[in-house]
């Protein structure tokens, strides 16, 4: 299948929208003078992650993977369950994450009591 | 194998973060107690990466899987010759900084050292988890273990000037770890599998796809970030200028291990083959090696604060080490596993002597080491050593790692790298002689109050110069595990 057919576009919308909203998240981090703005723009890229990983786990007509019988389609005796494994690993992502954003917010609390501003041009040049 | 031996992998791990979690309660009952904890623990993490790195050499590599589940459901370790060598190189450099610095260091107060030896214990165990393990994901969630810890490391003093330099390093640093993550993703999608082994099985029949070559970019791009190769090390002058006294020691090694991470993404999941064919690695790493050898040089020909001049050499030296993986033949590789051993040696010993200064004379700029050589020979001393092993200059190790990947450039044709070694040599040479001839060739109008560093601060910079120069004369003794390191690299990676 041509990468510039419609269908192909349309049938991996998922990775569109991780790669749009990567890009949006790479915009802000770049453009953006204020620290806090760019930590946002970096939070942008890991939810663009986290959404590009958990739509790779899903199986067309698959359940929740706690689910063993009675609902959900059914390949031969196989019943169709969603791959568990990338959402596993999110949770430890979004851990990662979390931390991340803690230690950058509290660094900029700090920044900001020792200069009055966020603003990075001026930030950098005291560096 | 016997019982002991197997286990000695998750031993080396586990290690520093025990010593990190008992560590804060111990340290708050009784004052001055956290630094022993973490001398005992590093000297324990010492002892068993030399057994292992022993075992390593006598019973050759062997995996180790976390409760006993085999790799395609468990999580395993994987003890190779490379990872032993640099596990040893890890845990030996942190002990000496460790043992360097004070039981409460002056500028971050009581509470704060508490703290900082945490983060550094934090740092050591995610660090040997990385050069242990055969897993991607655990070398992700272990990257970011590292990286946090040192991002706290940096601001430790609580100053401005080190809350920015921690925020600076933190932007970037988790923007790698973005960009590690995304490619993860993209070599899960095209395998099924996070095993960096059963990856680099099912990899030949999908290597050519886009999904695969931008999962290598994404991950070789976002590894460059950790070990602040050239354009992506503009992180590294102000988190050494600014940061605590040792950080700059630690900073060293996990660039090392940063490097052993794209050694694992490209030689064993990749392997050689397929890393050649898909990514031609001599006009990819190779050259970014050399853009960052003459760059990073100029730079720090430029700047006359030692620490950042120092900040610059680095980036120029992890420019070598890629230009050694990026030769991708025997040689090459041995020469860039023993460029980490050497340049971490020499550099813990300069940042040794840096601190020692800056302790006991306040200086840290160039122009102020006029005369100093009278004032503080011993340490002037051992600085002149790491500063020409820094330079490459004979009898010391520096030496004997670029003599090696200059010829292995040689041997396989590509000369002109060599001349950029050579060329490197002559740069290095121009900013370490500047701080020398200013010691030991100018009168200096320095106060008649500098003393010599106290006995105890100059065991551990003697320990490093000693090393620095064994280097150079007994290099067979690392190169019995770093040589069957880059054979079994370039023998199809397992």
């Amino acid at each position: 299948m041509s990468i510039l057919d419609s269908g192909f576009i349309l049938g991996h919308y998922n990775y569109w929208v991780a790669i749009i909203l990567i890009m949006i998240g790479l915009y802000t981090m770049m453009a953006k003078r204020n620290l806090i703005k760019k930590f946002i723009g970096l939070n942008i890229i890991e939810t663009a992650i986290f959404l590009f990983y958990i739509s790779l786990g899903d199986v067309t007509g698959g359940i929740a993977p706690i689910f063993q019988k009675e609902s959900g389609e059914t390949v031969g005796n196989t019943i169709l369950y969603a791959n568990p494994l990338p959402s596993a690993m999110m949770l430890t992502a979004i851990v990662v994450a979390l931390c991340m954003t803690a230690l950058a917010l509290s660094f900029a609390v700090l920044i900001y009591r020792q200069y009055g501003t966020l603003d990075a041009r001026k930030l950098m040049e005291e560096l | 194998m016997n019982g002991m031996f197997v286990h000695l992998p998750i031993l080396i791990i586990m290690i520093p973060f025990a010593a990190a979690f008992i560590g804060p309660p111990i340290g708050f009952l009784f004052r001055g107690c956290i630094r022993r904890i973490v001398l005992i623990a590093l000297s324990l993490n010492l002892i068993c990466s030399i057994l292992l790195a022993l075992q390593v050499l006598s019973s050759g590599p062997f995996d180790y899987y976390l409760s006993g589940v085999a790799p395609p459901l468990g999580i395993a370790l994987y003890a190779d010759y490379l990872g032993a060598v640099i596990s040893v190189l890890i845990s030996g450099i942190a002990l000496v900084a460790v043992s360097y610095s004070a039981g409460i260091i002056p500028e971050l107060g009581e509470r704060r050292t508490i703290f900082f030896y945490v983060l550094l214990l934090l740092a050591i165990g995610a660090m040997q988890g990385i050069v242990f393990t055969a897993d991607i994901f655990t070398l992700f969630v272990l990257f970011e273990i590292q990286a946090i810890s040192l991002y706290g490391l940096v601001a430790m003093r609580g100053d401005g000037k080190g809350l920015l330099a921690g925020y600076k390093y933190l932007l970037i640093g988790s923007a790698g770890s973005a960009m590690i993550l995304i490619g993860i993703g993209f070599l899960y999608i095209s395998t099924g599998t996070l095993n960096m082994h059963l990856m680099a099985e099912l990899l030949p029949p999908v290597s050519g796809s886009y999904t695969v070559l931008a999962g290598l970019a994404l991950l070789i791009a976002g590894l460059s970030t950790k070990i602040g190769l050239f354009p992506l090390h503009i992180w590294m002058p102000e988190a050494y200028a600014y940061g605590p006294s040792i950080f700059p020691v630690i900073s060293t090694i996990a660039l090392k291990v940063g490097v052993v991470a794209i050694i694992r993404v490209v030689y064993t999941i990749f392997g050689p083959s397929l890393a050649i064919q898909t990514i031609p690695l001599e006009s990819t790493l190779a050259l970014l090696g050399a853009v960052a050898i003459i760059i990073c040089s100029i730079l720090a020909i430029r700047q006359m604060d030692i620490r950042k001049m120092f900040a610059y050499s680095s980036g120029a030296n992890i420019g070598c080490i890629m230009l050694g993986l990026g030769i991708a033949t025997v040689p090459g590789i041995e020469g860039a596993i023993l460029h980490m051993i050497t340049h971490a040696t020499a550099k813990a010993g300069l940042f040794l002597c840096a601190d020692a200064f800056l302790i006991q004379a306040g200086i840290r700029y160039v122009h102020e080491f006029k005369g100093l050589s009278k004032a503080m020979p011993y340490t002037m001393a051992a600085f002149s050593i790491a500063a020409i092993s820094m330079v490459g200059l004979p009898l010391t190790g520096g030496f004997m790692s670029k003599i090696t990947i200059a010829s292995a450039a040689i041997a396989d044709g590509i000369t002109y790298y060599a001349a950029i070694l050579l060329f490197w040599t002559l740069l290095s040479a121009v900013y370490f002689y500047r701080i020398l001839k200013n010691a030991y060739f100018q009168e200096g109008t320095l106060s008649s109050t500098i003393r010599e560093a106290p006995v105890r601060v100059l065991i551990p910079i003697f320990i490093i110069s000693i090393a620095t120069i064994l280097l150079g004369f007994f290099v067979e003794s690392p190169m019995a595990l770093i040589r069957p390191a880059a054979e079994l690299l370039l023998g199809g990676g397992i």
